[in-house]
């Protein structure tokens, strides 16, 4: 894949290049500004190279608050099919919700602490799982995220086990990886995958049931 | 604890309880008495001898029971104190006058001791001389016989126990000028309150940029290379691949990386929390929330965006501290949190269901008590009300005091509340 790596500690930065080096992944651009990730884009797309996805660190110069969660929200909506990757040094407030939020039905997105990038084979398949369109939420970013009543929907409350499923699904585990990690079958899995889906009132002549089901799940 | 600072007379009356001992006092006033009148004929000398006789008469007011306090510090030498007092504004105000007055007590009270030493040499002398035949003159009177030698005593005797008296007022009426003298004036001391004010405020802020610039150094240096030791001990370990044999060394080096920057970003938390900065008050307690492990009903209103961070992070711990006894104490697994911001004072109450056994114990260093000082430091305050059948409430206010107007510079980021 082509990457760009938007990242201000210098140290970071090229840990993250050679992770990604390391994994035959080329690094087409590497930045340590918001302003810089906008305008390196922008080239990119004039000569019709985008990169196939950006890893971009949350808080950035200039103003070091969010400037890195600003700058991929405006690039989502320049690029709707661009895969993002942010990685937080903590955990609350409102990013998730901001970034899930300005979204129509795309995935594409991945968020994560950023101590997560020292775990490389997962870190790896997690930015396989964006740039396929997927999702990918930090574990502990949910948790924080979802507190209270988060499973109510049209169809009815998700039960203890779809809660499960659909978290775990929010994390860019496949079908296979959910039925592992909950002891159950891969048809026990199916079938509460078809629950959710049911309750939330997504049909099954939609595209992308899977991305809605995890964008309804996060936005509530 | 007496404050030493107060001026006046202690309760009761012990005023009058050591009459022997103000007679001697004034003796001595009377003794120094004449240096005070050359002082005052040669006036140059008169600000410098002023400062010493002056606290010559704050210590003896002391010495008969007042509490007025010492001006010059214990073991400084006098003559370099006496150069700063003279030129203090206080010695016009206070040591001058004081000096004055006493030279003018101190003409009735060389009065009072001749008077007294006169009349006891009269006393002693009638007696035996009027024993040995010679009889005594005084004046137009002649006293040769023991009748009249008696009444002599006896008249002599009114007289002395007249001018002990009379030393014993004058003793009370210095006791009162150098309590006139030493009542600070009032506006004297609302400059010092302001003074005092300012200064904690000061101080205050500079340990709060203290704090935010430890939190700052922890972060871009010790944090950034534990992570990225991090990163290269999983790079490794990606390398080597699942089926070496040094694979589970590896993951226990990079595990022991992880445990260092866990413990580190508590401590940089617990020292200044960097969402603060960087978020904002409102997000950084909405994060707050999310985290704890009690299920939080957040409610909060008003941009807090541009509050100093002073203010800021102590309202921001006084959440924490709440929060963390809800879950320790409450025995409930739900809380409120509300924050506002109205008419300039902020507000911010965590009440909960629970077992409502909170309470300040001022005694110990607990959380609370230390969140009520940190809140006072602020000029605000905190207040728990805690009962078994209602749960528990606590409430911290503070003035709602603009990070411009300190000088910080302000990285607060606006965030809108989300629909």
């Amino acid at each position: 894949m082509r990457i760009v790596i938007a990242e201000d500690a210098a140290l970071i930065r090229a840990g993250l290049s050679e992770i990604l080096t390391s994994a035959g992944h080329e690094v087409t651009g590497e930045v340590c500004d918001a302003t810089e990730l906008e305008n390196v884009l922008r080239e990119l797309a004039e000569t019709s190279s985008l990169p196939d996805l950006v890893v971009s660190d949350v808080r950035m110069p200039p103003r070091n608050a969010d400037d890195g969660l600003e700058a991929a929200v405006r690039l989502r909506e320049k690029h709707p099919d661009l895969p993002i990757v942010l990685l937080s040094a903590y955990i609350g407030g409102p990013y998730l919700r901001r970034l899930v939020q300005n979204e129509a039905s795309q995935g594409g997105i991945g968020y994560l602490l950023k101590e997560r990038v020292s775990h490389v084979r997962e870190f790896l398949q997690s930015l396989d799982v964006v740039a396929s369109g997927g999702f990918v939420i930090d574990p502990e970013v949910l948790h924080a995220a979802m507190h209270n009543e988060r499973d109510e929907y049209p169809g009815g409350h998700l039960t203890e086990k779809e809660r499960q499923v659909i978290e775990f699904m929010s994390r860019g585990l496949s079908n296979t990886q959910i039925s592992d990690q909950l002891s159950i079958s891969a048809q026990g899995t199916s079938k509460h995958i078809a629950s959710i889906f049911q309750k939330m009132g997504l049909h099954a002549d939609e595209d992308n049931r899977r991305v809605r089901a995890i964008l309804r799940w996060l936005r509530t | 604890m007496r404050d030493t600072n107060v001026v006046g007379r202690p309760s009761g009356q012990r005023s009058l309880e050591r009459p022997f001992r103000r007679i001697i006092c004034e003796f001595v006033a009377v003794l120094l008495w004449p240096f005070e009148c050359v002082a005052i004929v040669f006036f140059p000398l008169l600000p410098f001898a002023a400062a010493g006789i002056a606290e010559f008469e704050r210590a003896r007011a002391r010495e008969c029971g007042q509490s007025i306090p010492r001006i010059r510090p214990n073991g400084a030498p006098w003559m370099s104190w006496a150069a700063v007092r003279v030129r203090s504004s206080p010695l016009w105000s206070q040591d001058v006058p004081l000096t004055l007055a006493s030279a003018v007590v101190g003409l009735a009270s060389s009065t009072t001791f001749a008077v007294a030493l006169i009349a006891s040499v009269v006393l002693i002398a009638t007696p035996v001389l009027v024993s040995r035949g010679t009889g005594a003159v005084f004046g137009p009177v002649e006293v040769s016989d023991a009748p009249g030698a008696v009444s002599v005593v006896l008249i002599c005797t009114v007289v002395l126990l007249l001018m002990g008296t009379s030393a014993v007022w004058l003793s009370l009426l210095r006791d009162a000028i150098v309590r006139a003298v030493s009542r600070p004036a009032t506006s004297q001391l609302v400059s010092e309150l302001r003074d005092v004010r300012s200064n904690r405020a000061e101080i205050v802020s500079a340990f709060e940029l203290e704090r935010q610039r430890i939190e700052q150094d922890l972060h871009d240096g010790v944090q950034q290379d534990l992570l990225a030791l991090s990163m290269s001990l999983g790079l490794l370990d990606y390398r080597l691949g699942p089926t070496s044999g040094e694979h589970d060394l590896v993951l226990r080096a990079r595990r022991q990386v992880e445990t260092s920057l866990q413990s580190l970003r508590e401590i940089v938390h617990g020292v200044h929390p960097k969402e603060l900065s960087d978020l904002g008050l409102n997000a950084a307690i909405t994060g707050l929330c999310e985290r704890s492990a009690v299920a939080v009903e957040i409610d909060i209103d008003g941009k807090t965006d541009e509050i100093c961070s002073t203010t800021a992070s102590a309202l921001y711990f006084a959440a924490s501290e709440a929060l963390s006894n809800v879950a320790r104490h409450a025995g409930t697994g739900r809380a409120y949190l509300r924050l506002r911001r109205l008419n300039g004072r902020l507000s911010l109450l965590v009440s909960d269901n629970g077992r409502g056994t909170a309470h300040i114990d001022t005694k110990k260093r607990t959380g609370l008590a230390g969140l009520r000082h940190r809140m006072q430091s602020v000029n605000g305050d905190l207040h728990i009300h805690s009962d078994p059948h209602k749960g528990t409430r606590i409430e911290a206010t503070a003035p709602a005091v603009l990070s411009t107007s300190t000088g910080e510079p302000s990285r607060y980021v606006s965030h809108e509340r989300e629909a």
